[in-house]
């Protein structure tokens, strides 16, 4: 049997999709920033 | 705002049903607004624009008569007299708050009507300011009878605004932290608001008494520090006694210089979270806490109380911490200053999400309660029933006025806007620090995050308030 009473607590995770959408994309963008300067193709910091 | 038991759930969403798409999906496209919104800064916005503010005198004899000595003589005694009424209808009015003047005239008239007047107008609470007018009052007293002006003491620079962000979080505990018993009998009453506002007035007169009146409603008087940060997003501020125009939002950008002033924007709006929380996302939590203290032998307002004081402080300490975790990503992006310096120097882009949770959450009881205001609490400000000042005593809240989905679109549009504006501000400050658009968008992306995690946030206690 599924509780689909209980089904309305569950709701906040449809409002924690986008910020954790957010926060893989701002990671990936990191981690491929750090991989660049890593290889020399970046501009390094100033 | 439970402590007003005639609109309970006034400024909730009530009729969810009612909308086209669910609830959890308004959160998804403003996620969306926001990024789009980021991008479009990161290409279109290349230079700070906000740093001067472009203040212009404005040449109009109405915005000369406006910031004339008597126009401020006229306002600050009208505040006097308006804190006296509300007081005088709390110390000797009825004990039903929804019936007394006091509560709704401290906690909705005066809390939320001066955010959005300050928004729009500038600071108006500058002059209607009532502690400010008796400081000020007093100052010229003492002048004019050759009486030499005791010297202020110095104000100790580290203290900067703290005082008003303690005395923000003050007030409002004292309103959904010490007011929630009144469901168990021991609430917020008229009577006690009044003694409050008193205590209050002497703590604000004697402060001022030694640090000098203008520096204490800078930095230490909670409603002029609270009014007025909101006040500076707006485009009127006056400077010696000229009314003058300036660019919106330019003048937050100084704002969150002083120290504290952090700690005040962290308060507005992890204090609205947690009233908008109580009843809904909390409330499970709340009642399972409340049910371990009461098993702890703790009396059942004792453990409510501490209860709400706890997940308050919870609620500020969240607030602060996904602030911060935001400042703590910019430090990845190279030729940044330090991280107190990023803490502070980003204080400001969180003013106009305060208001929008302000706006969002408050909205819809502003406009119910206001007609309560002016008309049966103006007429009858004692609530006992016996006089009808203006005829308006038999006047009532008509719900009608605003639909549910109304209410919500103003919600959602309120934490978009101020969100975006708040990813403006922000973007701005990274520009004048890395100089480099595209090292200023990259340091903004974890403030992306806290933007689009505080809009999910707010829209989802909306969403559950009074389920």
């Amino acid at each position: 049997m599924i509780p689909l009473a209980h089904l309305g607590h569950w709701s906040w995770v449809f409002y924690v999709i986008p910020v954790a959408i957010v926060i893989a994309g701002i990671v990936r963008s990191t981690l491929e920033e750090r991989r660049r300067k890593r290889g020399g193709g970046g501009k390094g910091r100033r | 705002m439970i402590l007003l038991p005639s609109i309970p759930e006034a400024h909730a969403l009530v009729a969810r049903s009612d909308l086209p798409i669910p609830a959890w999906l308004f959160a998804w496209a403003a996620s969306g607004a926001l990024i789009v919104s980021f991008f479009a800064l990161a290409l279109a916005w290349r230079q700070p624009r906000l740093e001067d503010e472009h203040w212009r005198a404005i040449p109009s004899r109405v915005a000369r008569v406006v910031v004339s000595l008597p126009a401020q003589i006229l306002c600050g005694a009208l505040g006097v007299g308006l804190l006296g009424v509300a007081v005088y209808a709390g110390l000797r009015g009825t004990d039903a708050p929804e019936r007394n003047l006091a509560l709704t005239f401290f906690f909705v008239t005066v809390w939320l009507g001066f955010p959005a007047l300050g928004v729009i107008f500038g600071d108006v609470f500058r002059p209607f300011n009532p502690w400010r007018a008796v400081g000020r009052a007093a100052g010229a007293a003492t002048a004019r009878l050759g009486v030499g002006r005791p010297r202020s003491l110095a104000y100790p620079d580290r203290l900067g605004r703290w005082p008003a962000a303690v005395g923000l979080v003050a007030f409002v505990w004292l309103e959904v932290v010490y007011g929630v018993g009144g469901v168990t009998g021991a609430g917020l009453t008229p009577h006690a608001v009044a003694v409050a506002a008193l205590v209050y007035s002497a703590y604000t007169l004697a402060m001022m008494a030694l640090f000098g009146t203008e520096l204490w409603c800078d930095r230490g008087e909670v409603f002029s520090v609270y009014f007025g940060m909101f006040a500076r997003l707006g485009i009127f501020e006056a400077r010696e006694r000229t009314l003058g125009r300036r660019r919106p939002l330019a003048a937050t950008t100084r704002w969150a210089s002083v120290p504290g002033s952090l700690a005040v924007v962290v308060a507005s709006i992890g204090t609205t979270s947690f009233d908008g929380a109580q009843e809904g996302a909390f409330k499970n939590g709340i009642e399972a806490l409340e049910e371990s203290f009461l098993d702890a032998g703790l009396g059942a307002v004792a453990a409510l109380r501490l209860t709400d004081t706890i997940f308050l402080a919870l609620t500020l300490a969240g607030v602060a911490a996904v602030y911060l975790i935001g400042v703590w990503g910019m430090r990845s992006i190279g030729g940044g200053p330090s991280f107190a310096a990023l803490r502070s120097g980003f204080a400001h882009s969180l003013i106009p999400i305060a208001f929008a949770y302000l706006l969002a959450h408050y909205f819809s009881l502003f406009l119910f309660q206001e007609q309560a205001q002016f008309t049966y609490l103006l007429s009858d400000p004692l609530g006992t029933g016996t006089t009808d000042l203006f005829g308006t005593a038999g006047g009532g809240i008509d719900y009608a006025a605003l639909s549910a989905r109304a209410i919500w679109y103003v919600q959602v549009g309120a934490l978009i806007g101020g969100h975006v504006l708040g990813l403006t501000l922000a973007h701005d400050r990274a520009l004048v620090i890395w100089r480099d658009p595209r090292d200023a968008s990259r340091s903004q992306y974890w403030m992306l995050a806290v933007m689009v995690a505080l809009t999910c946030f707010g829209l989802y206690l909306l969403s559950v308030a009074n389920r």
